[in-house]
């Protein structure tokens, strides 16, 4: 048995789903509250472009031929989930820059002195800054397709864990959004949310606390999703695909992958940080200390359920 | 016109004669191997076995029969790694599905679509470990094939299970040759490969059922089920926007307005 895809390709499926989890998160958020949180938008999009291009970079080193990566952006290839999901990490990561340089440019106060470089180039590009409204919702739909095409890269493939079941590209999106959302409880409640707000040229005023209780139920009912998801899922897997099917799933709950699955996968990534959230909603004021636990739990159980997949899936 | 490869597993004896021309004409070095309970060796086709024989044991009363398979690539019309493969270094050219080696970059996604296991771009290094480069797999002995020479395999068979010739014609040999079997204590013999995936280019004559081989009963192109796979990550995202999202931020934007309300 040989692994074609490795760590790098775990750790990437994971990084990607959190990036396009943490805008849809952030963005949805903004919105649904009537655009009472518009730093939350900023503060994603800051935090999962670098992990778009960190993600890339693994992509680019897992490669045979790493000095033809470029070959990817000479094509567009529909049948092609790679070459689709290669255009959506490179547009994602783009959109995303121009964004964060109008913000910038809206936000920069011209210093009484000289004029410095800075301060011309914020002046020559603000007047786009209108058109950022616009550009975050072409950002929220890249985010859709870029966690739903980390599912679709596996499924539309031959191996019996992965090939042609529908509910693994429902998994990782379950999965990418409770983990995007996981990072952004994470930076907004250690300092780095204010930073990056300060940095847009806010005052560094902190998310109201009912969103965060909010995010907290919402966080529990994402588990609870992805919990249906998953058992759909094994389900589907061990009934419905045959012989080699039922292999997958040995491998996964019994076999080389049983510990990653019931360990990482069920019990460090969602029984644990559903418990923790469920006692911690119930206070009125919600537990720091549990909440950065159960959002760090639910982080790294996306990275054991895209390791207990993709290498799983190679090994039956 | 359309060439194809025809495999009479029937006469088959496994002396992997096959295995070593393929190797030599195609210049891919040798594998380390070692004794792992069969004479099946190596035990996997890699980016530098393109094919062999797979040998699967099967207990027939108190006998226990030999089944063997020549494995490769099968030039599927409708083949999964061109589908897949994200920079078109994948392509038909007539019956052949050829890799461009010198424009594949190795990302491994045909290797993971191929539903024949052919196609691999890992393969043990002289030092032992592993190395990963471009895609590679049989490809007909393209130079051979386009002068009107039969593939290394084809040639060096001494059983003659091996033809080579236009697709029509490999055809209609197999099918005699099944019905042979058949009125000769071989009921389960069948061909396979005439429909399968648009009609594959190598041509199997088996005794047995094709999963009695390892092959798919009925092989499936990887992305014949990839626009549902993209709506249903979708539908997924918009119910999760619907559901927690939408519900939850409602109701506390409903319960901040009446708390605005009871302040003024």
């Amino acid at each position: 048995m040989t692994l074609t895809w490795k760590w790098e390709l775990v750790i990437y499926l994971w990084i990607a789903g959190i990036a396009g989890g943490a805008f849809f998160t952030a963005f949805l958020i903004d919105r649904f509250t009537g655009r009472k949180h518009e730093q939350l938008p900023k503060i994603a999009v800051f935090t999962s472009v670098p992990l778009v291009l960190l993600g890339s970079l693994l992509l680019v080193f897992d490669l045979g031929e790493q000095l033809r990566a470029w070959h990817l952006f000479t094509r567009f290839r529909v049948s092609s989930p790679m070459s689709m999901g290669s255009w959506i990490l490179l547009l994602f990561a783009l959109n995303g820059v121009v964004m964060i340089a109008l913000w910038w440019s809206k936000s920069f106060e011209p210093s009484e002195a000289k004029p410095t470089v800075l301060s011309r180039v914020a002046r020559v590009i603000r007047p786009a800054a209108a058109v950022v409204g616009i550009l975050s919702w072409i950002e929220f739909a890249l985010a859709v397709l870029l966690i739903a095409y980390t599912g679709v890269l596996l499924s539309a493939t031959n191996q019996p864990m992965w090939s042609g079941i529908l509910l693994l590209p429902a998994l990782f999106v379950a999965s990418a959004i409770s983990t995007g959302m996981a990072l952004l409880v994470l930076v907004l409640r250690t300092g780095l949310g204010r930073l990056l707000n300060h940095l847009f040229g806010g005052k560094g005023e902190p998310i109201p606390s009912e969103t965060m209780h909010t995010m907290g139920i919402a966080s529990i009912a994402l588990g609870i999703i992805e919990i249906v998801v998953l058992v759909g899922y094994i389900v589907w897997l061990a009934f419905f695909s045959g012989a080699a099917g039922a292999a997958a799933v040995a491998v996964l709950l019994t076999g080389p992958m049983s510990l990653i699955f019931w360990g990482g996968v069920v019990l460090v990534g969602l029984v644990i940080p559903l418990v923790l959230e469920v006692v911690s909603a119930r206070g009125k004021e919600a537990v720091v200390g549990s909440v950065l636990a159960s959002a760090s739990l639910i982080l790294l159980g996306g990275l054991f359920l895209r390791a207990a997949v993709l290498l799983g899936g190679q090994m039956v | 016109m359309a060439n194809a490869m025809l495999i009479d597993e029937s006469r088959c004896m496994a002396c992997r004669g096959c295995q070593v021309a393929c190797k030599q004409w195609n210049d891919n070095p040798a594998e380390e191997t070692h004794n792992w309970g069969s004479y099946e060796n190596p035990p996997e086709l890699s980016a530098i076995t393109w094919t062999k024989i797979k040998f699967t044991e099967k207990k027939e009363g108190d006998e226990v029969k030999w089944l063997f398979l020549k494995q490769g690539c099968m030039h599927c019309t409708e083949a999964s790694c061109e589908a897949v493969c994200p920079t078109g270094a994948i392509s038909h050219q007539g019956q052949y599905v050829l890799v461009d080696q010198e424009w594949c970059i190795g990302c491994g996604y045909c290797v993971a679509a191929c539903p024949f296991d052919a196609i691999h771009s890992i393969f043990e290094s002289e030092d032992g470990g592993e190395q990963k480069a471009t895609a590679r797999k049989c490809v007909f002995c393209v130079d051979r094939t386009t002068n009107d020479l039969p593939p290394a395999c084809v040639k060096t068979c001494p059983a003659n299970a091996l033809g080579w010739g236009d697709r029509d014609a490999m055809l209609a040999k197999a099918k005699e040759r099944v019905g042979v079997l058949q009125a000769s204590g071989f009921p389960k013999a069948n061909l396979y490969g005439e429909h399968e995936l648009g009609g594959l280019h190598r041509l199997y004559v088996l005794v047995d059922r094709p999963s009695a081989y390892g092959l798919p009963d009925a092989p499936k192109h990887a992305t014949s089920t990839v626009g549902a796979q993209w709506l249903s990550g979708i539908v997924t995202a918009g119910v999760v926007a619907a559901v927690p999202f939408w519900l939850l931020f409602k109701r506390q934007r409903a319960k901040e307005a009446s708390e605005g309300g009871e302040g003024q």
